[in-house]
């Protein structure tokens, strides 16, 4: 292995020549056809490739290794597509907000429910869900089919005029309405 | 017989069959570790610079050391570095021209970068390697080990480096030459223990 001799010198050196392509064709040539039978050029290009080697892993400085890591790439259209990608998942984000906002809002804030009425009023004991509901501090999204319109009238005051809810005069208005549509937003 | 001897990738030198075809025979499993612990790390740098490409170095390795347990029950041991070195290269050949069409340029050297050492052995005794290299390099002549970043580290062509600091290339060659010299009588029992 202790190769100390010049010829053993002049092969490291062609050895380290070959490595650092610094030769010709012609002495990349003969050097090869040394190394396919001159054990002196074959473990003088074995040790030379762990010299450089290690003197390249000795690097103070890492750069190389970060430089020589490929940074991802993206092409336009992939550009194209994160950002209709990211447009998607905001909106997606708003519509969810904006179906779950009315939920969590207090309802003395303000409370709105959408009363999808038939005009044919609510029967009494609908009502009184609905005040119930109301007085509870829940919110309200109430979907009623409306069947009996002379129900409200012959229970339904006895709830609704109660003194001890604070009734606000919307709800009032919708629960005795039927009059103004198919569809009324209480405020 | 000769037919019967050549390699399964179908190469053979005749030097490498000379020491074959006498009694060819497969290599009893202890002497072919040992052989292979012996002698693997230096074969695989040796095909590291004929191939320029660690992954095919390994390839060719294996394919080397695949043959010695094949036929390699009658190489005499005196002449067995020999015969894996020549065994390795016709390898090595045979795997630079199957990727002939693809090659890339070699031109830099940044290829030889080791990989990421895949032990805790194998990495902290990189870092005594790496440690006794720097402090090899920081033990040079300051224009010798100039010239050796530039070479190395920056992989500028002597030519270049020559240019760079306005020296005739015959002195940046000198340099490069005894700043290598002096590393390698240093370091070589360190290199020949690493692994490439």
């Amino acid at each position: 292995m202790m190769r100390r001799d010049t010829d053993a010198t002049e092969c490291d050196w062609l050895a380290f020549l070959y490595i650092s392509d610094e030769m010709s064709a012609a002495e990349r040539l003969r050097f090869e056809e040394r190394l396919a039978g001159d054990l002196q050029a074959q473990s003088a290009l074995a040790e030379m490739v762990g010299l450089t080697a290690g003197i390249l892993a000795a690097r103070p400085n890492p750069e190389p290794q970060a430089r020589s890591q490929p940074q991802p790439r993206t092409s336009p259209v992939m550009r194209r597509k994160d950002s209709q990608i990211v447009i998607l998942v905001a909106c997606a984000c708003l519509a969810l907000l904006a179906a779950v906002l009315p939920a969590t809002i207090p309802p003395a804030v303000a409370p709105k429910a959408v009363v999808r009425s038939t005009g044919h009023g609510m029967t009494g004991q609908q009502a009184g869900e609905l005040v119930d509901l109301w007085s509870a501090g829940g919110a309200v999204d109430v979907s009623w089919e409306l069947t009996d319109p002379t129900a409200l009238e012959s229970d339904g005051p006895d709830v609704l005029l109660s003194d001890d809810l604070n009734v606000p005069g919307w709800l009032l208005s919708a629960v005795s309405g039927g009059d103004t549509g198919p569809l009324r937003e209480i405020e | 017989m000769a037919a019967a001897h050549q390699s399964p990738r179908g190469v053979e030198s005749d030097s490498e069959r000379a020491v074959t075809t006498d009694q060819q025979g497969p290599l009893d499993p202890q002497t072919a570790q040992a052989v292979y612990m012996q002698y693997q790390a230096e074969i695989e740098r040796f095909l590291v610079g004929v191939l320029r490409d660690h992954d095919l170095a390994a390839e060719a390795t294996q394919a080397t050391f695949t043959k010695l347990v094949e036929v390699g029950r009658d190489v005499d041991p005196e002449t067995r570095r020999g015969w894996l070195f020549r065994v390795a290269f016709n390898q090595g050949m045979l795997i630079r021209r199957r990727q002939t069409a693809q090659r890339k340029s070699y031109s830099r050297l940044s290829w030889l970068a080791p990989r990421i050492a895949d032990s805790p052995e194998r990495d902290l005794h990189r870092q005594e390697l790496i440690e006794c290299v720097r402090q090899a390099i920081s033990e040079l002549p300051p224009e010798q080990r100039k010239v050796i970043e530039l070479k190395i580290y920056e992989e500028h062509t002597f030519a270049v480096i020559a240019e760079q600091l306005a020296l005739p290339l015959g002195t940046v060659l000198s340099r490069m030459r005894l700043g290598l010299k002096k590393l390698s009588s240093k370091l070589q029992d360190q290199i020949g223990e690493s692994e490439s």
